[in-house]
């Protein structure tokens, strides 16, 4: 099967990549440009595993052709902390405990970095929402939604 | 006590790789060369084979590799029991996960279409689709032994049928429960990798237990275990899906013919259809108590679906059995249980081991019980709980601290209870749709493998150049937070640096043996293996730092992560400087600790009964929409008695995410099998709770310090999983007066019981 | 999943591509739908056309109290959006409970309706607010009411050759009152057991004109014109709300499967159409 080449920005980087076209945009991170935080949990857009963001909203990577991210940015965990410094949202997983297994971790912190690029005060029920698409199978989600919080306030404390 | 590490919250040592997408599941391998493998699954839940050719699948171009039961050149089977689950199947299929032929290919799409040309011809056999069929005279066979999987009778105690008839009030019930999934994220798979150079064969894999895999491998290759190398950690969860063997065996005889790199990935569809699941169980219980609220006799018959192999079923069904009676003593007592074959989903090991499918009934009885006797539920379950030194309900002597009181007392103090009545009251009339309901209810869960089962640990503790610590442990850190917990007791008995510590885990090469991450005894044994680990390696510290120093041994001690002299503590020299020393003397600095778990003074045979428990009390608050029958979860209040807490987020994380596991069960998750074809094979149709169905939740961490437990801790990975389901079912009956007798309680199904009445 | 893929920017181009006959072609647009039924192997289609670059689909407009949503605008966009919130307030509604933020992120409107399922939340919004739907092909456009747009379970009246480029309806008037409401098997990501949309007319305190429509109850999205039949000149009042109710569950048709039962769905579509009704009686 004859490969295409698509350019997009990934994690603030122009990339140039030849995938197949029926590959998801999942495949296209983990199987060709190394990058396996997006996780394959279902393939079916119904675990958030392998949520990304896709010009800035986030979107299950399984359900996304490689063709259908020409031209476009593409954001995933890997590209969130800064050398060493950690995005506040990774800081507070942390500091709460609000990682277990881990494996559905990057999607879960890439849909709060998606509400927080939005909205700096969210309600526990907005954090709720935001993070519905994303299941955890270990935690309970509580700490989850605590770390989120808990970034929040810094990012605002940040602001100020 | 106070310490330094340890009863902390301590963050994770795993969570930065873990935020920052860089730890690397088995899953998130993908070697150069690297081919994909693919399972061809039985069509037909019961069948004999009766023509198989994969010779059009072998011609197609781009596959490496068809391989079938002619190239299983061990025994062809696997089990942590008894190995008569399949490697491939050779002529008969027995439930839809059989696994008949693997493909190995350049790609997933040539995998995909090799499957598709394979020719299985199948003569289709009657389908056994309960136990009680599969019990029946004149049900067909579906193992050559017969369909009786396991049974299990604890030695009475007392006399039950005395002890029923002068109860003063007898309570009888039978309760159904259905398959749960684990639904770990992460589903099964991995990569094997074969060196021709040493002959070795390397299998990352999601596990629980590396070196029995490697066991199980080396069964079935007929190979020698040391040339087969099983990395199992980390895993993306695993709740006790992983335990049993899943890609290893696969992903090891394609690795070993293609002589290159083979991934194999089970699709969410594969992992609900071919892995274990939580055995559906039918549970009977007649409990006999006085007026005075006083618990005499309780028979209990179990009857669990046990799939189509054994994998570990007759363990779940005894702990089953063990667990129904819960922390509270009767005189009389019975407990019976079978397991029978039967062409469904495969029943197997899940976080609870048997407990949920018993505790969801027995803890409503009570229910029952407090509300005839006008009693409130907690006094009741007080005037009955054991305690250390008691002869419990299936009439072993509990040796070890037993908190379930302490765990009521804190109970009865919660603003959640105290003040339930208000509580109801007022969120009635926030909504006029609903009623609302509190419940409560209490297990206790064992921890360790029980009596007749090895249940050992091995650690090795090294200190290298510049005083770096390692610790090799072969246990698997699949979200639990062992890791971080080892790290801890290791900082906190030898004094040091928690950063200093490096964690090697799960790999057979790498570590030791430590034993199954399972039974809830990960803390229990490998922290007493690092004590002592550690109370091994003082002492060559200590004569080291006595040649460096010159000092004689007797006047030096430990302390502070240094060897000091007594009468003069400015001279010590540190871990640095004595690794140093060591290592210039061509010595290492290597100790291995060993654990083992004590056992209980009775023998029922097959690893009963057990000699640590959990004890735990759960308070749920629901709101029950009488209209739609639906039920949320407001609040959870767990209250676990675990020994010791060694991570207090650890212990608050396993409270907050069982219960929101039980929550699944209770309300939502069903793995419906008809005629042994599945129904729910996606998470569209297998429901998980998302962050919007889940309740708010505290823990109330109670500590009973167990002598003989790593700091007195015990465990606490399950219980919190079990009491939270009839904690929920009881609060629906405080808010609607309905009786939940199935899982899961569906709002269809409480809707039937409103109109019931 | 294996297929020939070929990409379109332009409506024109989609329309000169379908314009070709190819048996096992099928659309790509947000690919929620699509995409999971190629894995799960329901279809295997031989090509795909993606249109979801296609810009002029992605708008939201509005003309003289007319509302066109292009194809491709998303759940997500339809929820968010305060036009919509004011003129098609059914619709935010459902668009807001489809599946999870990823989801309604990349599902489309003209998905949803193309894909034709009966629990496809939109569905019930759009029959209430009395939408057409717009097909386009190198022949020119057509507009079709959508209750005959959708004939049958994952069946509608589009052709091979045809795009549906967009959906339009009459923005809410200042009278008209209209929710959604659904039960799923959970909060989120969740498909509907049954849902109800409607939209009633109050003039005086009397219901002037009333439209509802169930979702998940029958092969299609259905209305139920005994009920709202009854409901026109009647005040909202407990009585008349739990007669429509009755009325509304006679009509809903569900059958059993594995999310619910046909009883329970035919009661619920007539509870949910009661409880909305009961919170507009109580806001007016």
């Amino acid at each position: 099967m004859n490969e295409i080449t698509v350019k997009f920005t990934l994690n603030g980087e122009e990339v140039s990549i030849s995938a197949p076209p029926y590959f998801t945009l999942l495949r296209l991170l983990r199987e060709r440009l190394g990058l396996t935080g997006a996780k394959p949990g279902c393939e079916r857009g119904e675990c958030g595993a392998c949520t990304v963001l896709l010009d800035g909203e986030p979107v299950t990577s399984c359900l996304v052709l490689v063709p259908q991210v020409e031209g476009r940015r593409v954001d995933t965990i890997e590209g969130l902390s800064d050398g060493d410094h950690l995005h506040p949202l990774q800081q507070a997983f942390i500091d709460e405990s609000a990682v277990q297994c881990g494996y559905c971790i990057p999607g879960m912190i890439i849909s709060a970095k998606s509400l927080l690029d939005n909205n700096d005060s969210p309600t526990r029920d907005e954090i709720k929402r935001a993070i519905s698409g994303n299941i955890c199978r270990c935690t309970g989600y509580v700490k989850i939604i605590r770390a989120v919080e808990v970034a929040a306030e810094r990012m605002r404390e940040d602001e100020i | 006590m106070k310490y330094k590490y340890v009863e902390k919250r301590i963050p994770r040592i795993d969570a930065r790789d873990k935020v920052t997408g860089k730890t690397l599941y088995s899953t998130d391998r993908y070697p150069e060369g690297m081919l994909r493998a693919r399972v061809l699954r039985s069509a037909l839940p019961h069948a004999k084979i009766i023509k198989l050719d994969v010779s059009k699948a072998r011609e197609l171009a781009g596959v490496e590799a068809v391989l079938t039961h002619e190239d299983v050149p061990g025994h062809n089977g696997f089990g942590i029991v008894t190995p008569n689950w399949p490697v491939l199947c050779v002529d008969r299929v027995k439930y839809r996960g059989d696994a008949i032929a693997l493909v190995a290919a350049v790609d997933e799409e040539t995998a995909e279409e090799a499957l598709s040309l394979i020719e299985v011809e199948y003569e289709p056999l009657p389908i056994i689709d309960s136990p009680e069929e599969s019990l029946s005279p004149d049900a067909p066979l579906i193992h050559e032994d017969g369909n009786i999987l396991h049974t299990m009778d604890i030695p009475p105690k007392g006399d039950v049928e005395k002890g029923l008839a002068e109860s003063e009030i007898v309570l009888e019930q039978t309760y159904k429960t259905q398959f749960m999934e684990h639904a770990y994220i992460e589903t099964e798979g991995g990569v094997g990798v074969y060196n021709e150079d040493d002959g070795v064969v390397t299998i990352w894999c999601g596990s629980q237990y590396a070196f029995r895999d490697q066991l199980q491998i080396a069964r079935s290759l007929d190979w020698e275990p040391e040339k087969i190398r099983v990395i199992g950690s980390p895993t993306g969860g695993a709740f006790g899906g992983k335990d049993e063997i899943s890609v290893q065996i696969h992903l090891a005889m394609l690795a070993i013919y293609t002589k290159k790199p083979v991934r194999l990935h089970w699709s969410r569809e594969e992992s609900i259809v071919a892995g274990p699941k939580r055995h559906a169980m039918t549970a009977s219980f007649r409990i006999g108590a006085g007026h005075d609220g006083v618990f005499r006799a309780i028979d209990v018959k179990v009857v669990a679906n046990g799939g189509a192999y054994d994998t570990i079923s007759g363990p779940v069904l005894n702990l089953a059995l063990e667990s129904s009676p819960g922390p509270y003593k009767y005189a009389d007592s019975r407990f019976k249980g079978i397991t029978a074959y039967t062409n469904n989903a495969m029943g197997g090991e899940f976080r609870g081991f048997g407990a949920p499918q018993v505790v969801f009934g027995v803890e409503q009885e009570l229910d029952k019980l407090a509300r005839k006797l006008q009693m409130d539920p907690i006094e009741l379950r007080l005037l009955n709980a054991v305690e250390e030194g008691d002869i419990s309900a299936i009439g072993h002597r509990l040796n070890t601290s037993a908190g379930i009181k302490e765990t009521l007392v804190a109970a009865a103090a919660t603003s959640l209870w105290k003040d339930r009545d208000e509580i109801k009251h007022k969120l009635s009339g926030e909504n006029r749709y609903r009623e609302y309901g509190i419940g409560v209810a209490s297990e206790w869960h064992a921890v360790g493998m029980g009596v007749g089962i090895p249940d050992f640990s091995n650690i090795i503790i090294e200190i290298g150049e510049g005083g770096a610590i390692t610790l090799r442990t072969g246990a698997i850190e699949m979200g639990q937070g062992n890791l971080t917990a080892y790290a801890q007791m290791l900082a906190e008995v030898l004094e040091c640096d928690i950063s200093a510590i490096d964690v090697i885990h799960g790999d057979t090469t790498a570590c030791p043996d430590s034993g199954s991450v399972t039974a809830s005894r990960s803390i229990l044994v490998n922290g007493n293996a690092i004590i002592d680990g550690v109370s091994i390696l003082k002492p060559i510290l200590i004569k080291i730092a006595s040649e460096k120093l010159g000092i004689p041994e007797d006047e030096l001690e430990y302390g502070d992560g240094r060897v000091f002299s007594r009468n003069d503590s400015g001279i010590a020299l540190t871990l640095a400087d004595i690794a140093d020393q060591a290592i210039s003397s061509s010595r290492s600095l290597k100790v291995t600790g060993h654990a083992v778990i004590a056992i209980s003074d009775k023998d029922f045979g097959d690893g009963l009964p057990h000699n640590y428990y959990t004890y735990i009390t759960q308070i749920a608050l629901v709101g029950v929409d009488t209209g739609t029958g639906e039920v949320e979860v407001i609040k959870v209040i767990s209250i676990p008695e675990m020994g010791r807490a060694i991570n207090i987020d650890g212990v608050e994380g396993q409270c907050e995410g069982s219960v929101v596991m039980g929550q699944g069960y209770t309300l939502y998750e069903n793995i419906i099998v008809e005629k042994g074809e599945f129904k729910t094979t996606s998470f569209s149709t297998y429901i998980l709770p998302t962050a919007l169905d889940v309740p708010e939740h505290e823990t109330i961490i109670v500590e009973k310090p167990e002598k003989t437990g790593p700091f007195g801790a015990k465990g606490v990975g399950e219980a919190p999983t079990v009491p939270i389901i009839p904690a929920i079912a009881n609060a629906i009956y405080d808010a609607v007066g309905i009786r939940l007798e199935k899982l899961p309680i569906t709002p269809e199904y409480v809707m039937e019981k409103l109109r019931e009445g | 999943m294996k297929f020939n893929y070929q990409r379109v920017n332009t409506v024109s181009e989609a329309l000169e591509a379908l314009s070709g006959n190819n048996e096992t072609r099928k659309i790509l647009a947000g690919g929620t739908d699509l995409l999971v039924m190629i894995q799960e192997h329901l279809i295997s289609p031989g090509e795909l056309l993606d249109i979801s670059g296609i810009e002029e689909l992605k708008e939201i407009g509005e003309d003289d109290g007319m509302i066109r949503l292009g194809a491709l605008v998303t759940h997500g966009r339809i929820a968010d959006s305060p036009l919509l919130r004011e003129k098609a307030l059914p619709l935010v509604e459902s668009c807001g409970e489809v599946g999870s933020p990823q989801i309604r992120n990349l599902g489309t409107i003209g998905g949803n309706l193309v894909m034709a399922s009966p629990s496809g939340d939109s569905i019930p919004a759009l029959y209430v607010l009395g939408a057409e739907v717009i097909l386009a092909s190198n022949e020119g456009e057509r507009s079709i009411p959508i209750e005959e747009f959708l004939i049958g379970v994952k069946k509608s009246a589009i052709r091979s050759d045809e795009l549906l480029v967009a959906v339009i309806f009459p923005g809410m008037g200042a009278d008209d009152r209209g929710f959604f409401r659904k039960l799923g098997q959970r909060k989120a990501l969740a498909i509907s057991k049954v849902s109800t949309a409607a939209i009633v007319s109050l003039r005086d305190g009397v219901i002037a004109s009333a439209r509802i429509a169930l979702g998940a109850v029958a092969t299609t999205v259905i209305r139920t014109p005994r009920t709202e039949s009854f409901l026109v000149g009647q005040p909202l009042t407990p009585e008349v709300i739990s007669e429509a109710a009755r009325l509304c569950s006679e009509e809903s048709r569900a059958i059993t499967d594995i999310r619910s039962n046909a009883a329970y769905r035919d009661e619920m579509a007539g509870l949910l159409l009661s409880r909305g009704l009961a919170e507009i009686a109580e806001e007016n």
